[in-house]
């Protein structure tokens, strides 16, 4: 089986380092307007008829940010370890991102027209992010167990030149 | 738009966004057919879902299995936190340390000399008292008491209890599974055991279980204060009751009890495309009954099932296990009599009477109406309200929910937030926000513009006080003239006489022109003084109980009660009575001036007592002016008046059947 590029790799390492930064951005940006709604104890996140509501922001501001911090650790490891098909690769990388979209947009929208019982009807956005999400993993660590191709083992250091 | 429309947008939005992704990693073709089968899966599970959500409702609620309230906490968590903090939940609990209001620690209540010991054996709970073989022994020997043995206790176990807010009831399982009433309970606010006869209005009694001897909880307080009632009686083969095996779907007035059975409920509501479905109907949900989504009558009647005065039609009711067939959404009248008088109570339960019959008024000792047919006691608002004319000409307008919320409501009154003002009326009667001193006649920031002082006064009694009639109506004279209900004027103007009341109320634009005659007492002598005199125990407790009103204190003046009020205690038979009668004068004394008296003390320490309180009173003569007390020269009651009035005195035997 054929490995991917290594400029492909390269290519997606820095769609996906700039992607995590810029998702955590977003979502600790999210965890701060979060603990601002605490602390100007705003009725419509803190009224116990919003607990819903508060539950699934908070949901969002974490999914997001971990999803993020998952972009960046596999931007890091991408160009190091593993062995892709390119195809393969692209795919992963294109679930990835849809997750980090889809999982906490669900949360989030969830929590804006809820009742007491169940959220509004995007948070099935959720469940289709977490599928994506899933896969993805899957394929990655599916990738992880096998070693980048000619790579036989641990190098020893080359011998002194002459 | 439905659960199954929601989601093909949605997943179709997502394949919009996803389908050139997978296109360019897949290629075309692949790609079309990866996305579509990701996403059909998606959409082919939540139809599936969808589909099989039944939405009609359950086709014979009887067959509807129960739903504890712990099941409805996991989607309802704010309703069911808000009805946790009621009173309505802890109606009925089994005797656990979470529960026990009373003191048992090793505490003793002494009544008439006969001493209840209250202590823990392990776990459990004891009242040790009065047997009740003895107490009826002593009761029947009357005169003869002196040749009666020395009291003999038993000891029972605290099995449950009744009531957490105001009085706490103790209950004791006897093996054949009745549940008797202990003739010594708590009184959770003066934090003191109390005997059964000082705790609901009865006269002084020999008879140490008058008040319990029949209380059996099997057929009275299982049905009103549990959920899912089921009396369950077991007869022997001569037809006599030998046994209960009553159930309850749960302890207390639990969500079941407004909502309806809610086992279908539940189970229908696993499935999150049916909740959805629901959510975006609007519709409500036919698996569980919303008291807010039914006609008014029906809606009032679920409150009126325990706020009303129900005898059951027999016919409608399966005399075998005698379970309760109302469920929330009924028509109350299809299984159960209204009555209105003890009279017509006893015609249908010897069935007797039909619906269609004239009404039978109430007698002078009726328990429960006074003479113009408004409830005097509680658990009958249902009755009070349907006979006001805000009900009967609201047409659908006024409900008990204009006023109550068992939700977010004070757990106090059950009083939706803002009620306790005039806001309340002024839902209808928003006119009177500009003109309210102009109707009233009193300052705007007086007791007296409060519109439920004088059309919702403290008319009914129970639990060792005085509440609010829900009868709301003009206050006239007429209305108690005879009819035993004090007038709603005199209860704040405590020192006036209903011919002061009478004029005043003559002065109202919408007055009647006929002047009442009145005799020359009631001219002349305040009519709380007439009342507490003359009156019998209903009309005694009431009037009595106005002395603690704030609104009265202000408007009546303070300083003659002491002196009319220790006098007229001496002659009090009813422990009520001179139970409120001591907490109005200590509302306005403290302890330090108005006490020690105990109103459940025996005959001669009491009247030690009220007269020492009566000198201490006596050494501050009355110094205002007053022109309706008989007051003589040197600000003292007029004995002579007093002593002829208490001789005019209508006293019999009665109680208030709360």
């Amino acid at each position: 089986m054929s490995d991917a590029q290594p400029d492909l790799r390269r290519r997606l390492a820095h769609r996906h380092h700039l992607i995590g930064w810029c998702g955590l951005l977003v979502f600790l940006s999210l965890g701060i307007g979060l603990e601002t709604l605490h602390g100007l104890k705003l009725g419509f996140y803190l009224d116990p008829e919003h607990r819903l509501r508060r539950l699934l922001w908070t949901l969002a501001h974490a999914h997001g940010t971990l999803l993020a911090v998952v972009n960046i650790a596999f931007a890091a490891g991408l160009t190091q370890f593993g062995r892709w098909n390119p195809r393969a690769l692209r795919l992963a990388s294109i679930l990835l991102v849809d997750a980090l979209v889809l999982l906490p947009l669900g949360f989030f929208l969830g929590g804006i027209g809820h009742t007491e019982v169940d959220p509004s009807p995007w948070v099935l956005l959720v469940p289709v992010g977490a599928a994506f999400l899933l896969i993805s993993v899957a394929m990655i660590a599916w990738s992880a167990a096998r070693p980048i191709a000619g790579d036989s083992g641990p190098r020893s250091e080359p011998p002194p030149g002459p | 738009m439905s659960a199954l429309g929601w989601t093909l947008l949605l997943l179709l939005g997502v394949a919009l966004v996803v389908a050139p992704q997978f296109g360019s990693v897949l290629g075309r073709k692949r790609g079309l057919w990866v996305g579509a089968a990701v996403l059909g899966a998606f959409g082919g599970a939540w139809a599936l879902l969808d589909r099989s959500a039944a939405r009609l409702a359950p086709t014979s609620w009887a067959g509807v299995p129960s739903s504890p309230s712990d099941s409805c906490q996991k989607c309802h968590a704010d309703h069911y936190e808000s009805w946790h903090r009621t009173y309505h939940r802890t109606m009925t609990r089994e005797a656990t340390p979470e529960n026990v209001r009373g003191d048992f620690a090793d505490a003793v209540h002494d009544y008439q000399g006969l001493r209840t010991r209250f202590f823990r054996e392990g776990d459990a709970y004891v009242m040790e008292t009065i047997d009740p073989d003895w107490a009826l022994s002593r009761a029947r020997a009357g005169e003869a008491a002196h040749s009666v043995p020395p009291p003999r206790h038993a000891r029972y176990r605290v099995d449950r209890l009744v009531g957490s807010h105001w009085l706490q009831e103790c209950l004791h399982r006897q093996p054949n599974g009745r549940y008797i009433r202990l003739p010594v309970l708590y009184h959770i606010a003066e934090r003191r055991w109390v005997h059964t006869n000082g705790a609901f209005l009865a006269p002084d009694t020999d008879d140490f279980w008058q008040k319990s001897r029949a209380a059996t909880w099997n057929d009275t307080c299982l049905y009103c204060h549990n959920t899912g009632p089921s009396k369950n009686p077991v007869r022997d083969p001569r037809g006599q009751v030998s046994e209960f095996k009553s159930t309850v779907a749960e302890l207390g007035i639990a969500c079941e009890a407004c909502h309806g059975p809610g086992g279908e409920h539940v189970r229908r509501n696993h499935n999150p495309a049916r909740r959805f479905d629901l959510q975006q109907s609007r519709d409500g949900d036919a698996s569980i009954v919303n008291p807010l989504r039914l006609s008014v009558p029906r809606r009032d009647e679920i409150c009126a099932r325990c706020h009303g005065a129900l005898v059951p039609r027999v016919e409608a009711w399966d005399l075998v296990s005698q379970r309760d067939p109302f469920v929330p959404g009924m028509d109350l009248a299809r299984i159960n009599f209204f009555f209105r008088s003890e009279a017509e109570q006893a015609g249908f339960a010897k069935r007797s009477r039909a619906q269609s019959d004239p009404p039978i008024p109430p007698t002078p000792t009726d328990g429960r109406f006074w003479g113009d047919g408004t409830p005097l006691t509680t658990a009958l608002e249902y009755n009070g309200m349907a006979l006001s004319a805000c009900y009967q000409k609201g047409q659908g307008t006024m409900s008990c929910l204009s006023c109550h919320e068992m939700h977010p409501g004070d757990p106090n009154h059950m009083l939706t937030p803002g009620m306790r003002s005039n806001e309340a009326c002024f839902q209808c009667h928003d006119s009177y926000r500009e003109r309210l001193t102009e109707h009233t006649r009193h300052p705007a920031d007086s007791p007296g513009s409060q519109c439920f002082s004088c059309h919702m006064p403290h008319q009914v009694y129970s639990l060792l006080t005085t509440h609010r009639s829900h009868r709301i109506e003009n206050p006239t004279i007429e209305g108690s003239l005879g009819t035993g209900k004090p007038h709603a004027c005199n209860l704040c103007h405590l020192d006036k006489s209903l011919g002061w009341t009478r004029d005043e109320l003559a002065r109202w634009p919408a007055a009647t022109r006929k002047r009442p005659v009145l005799s020359e007492d009631e001219e002349r002598v305040s009519a709380a003084l007439l009342w507490l005199a003359r009156g019998d125990a209903r009309t005694r407790v009431v009037v009595i109980g106005a002395f603690s009103e704030p609104a009265a204190r202000r408007a009546a003046g303070t300083e003659w009660f002491g002196p009319f009020v220790t006098r007229l205690l001496e002659h009090e038979r009813y422990p009520a009575v001179r139970y409120l009668g001591h907490r109005a004068l200590l509302a306005v004394h403290g302890e330090s001036r108005a006490g020690p008296f105990d109103y459940l003390g025996r005959p001669a320490t009491r009247l030690e007592q009220l007269r020492a309180l009566r000198e201490r009173f006596d050494a501050d003569p009355v110094r205002g002016r007053y022109d309706f007390l008989p007051l003589t020269p040197r600000g003292l009651p007029d004995e002579a008046v007093l002593r002829r009035l208490l001789e005019l005195r209508t006293d019999p035997d009665l109680t208030i059947n709360e």
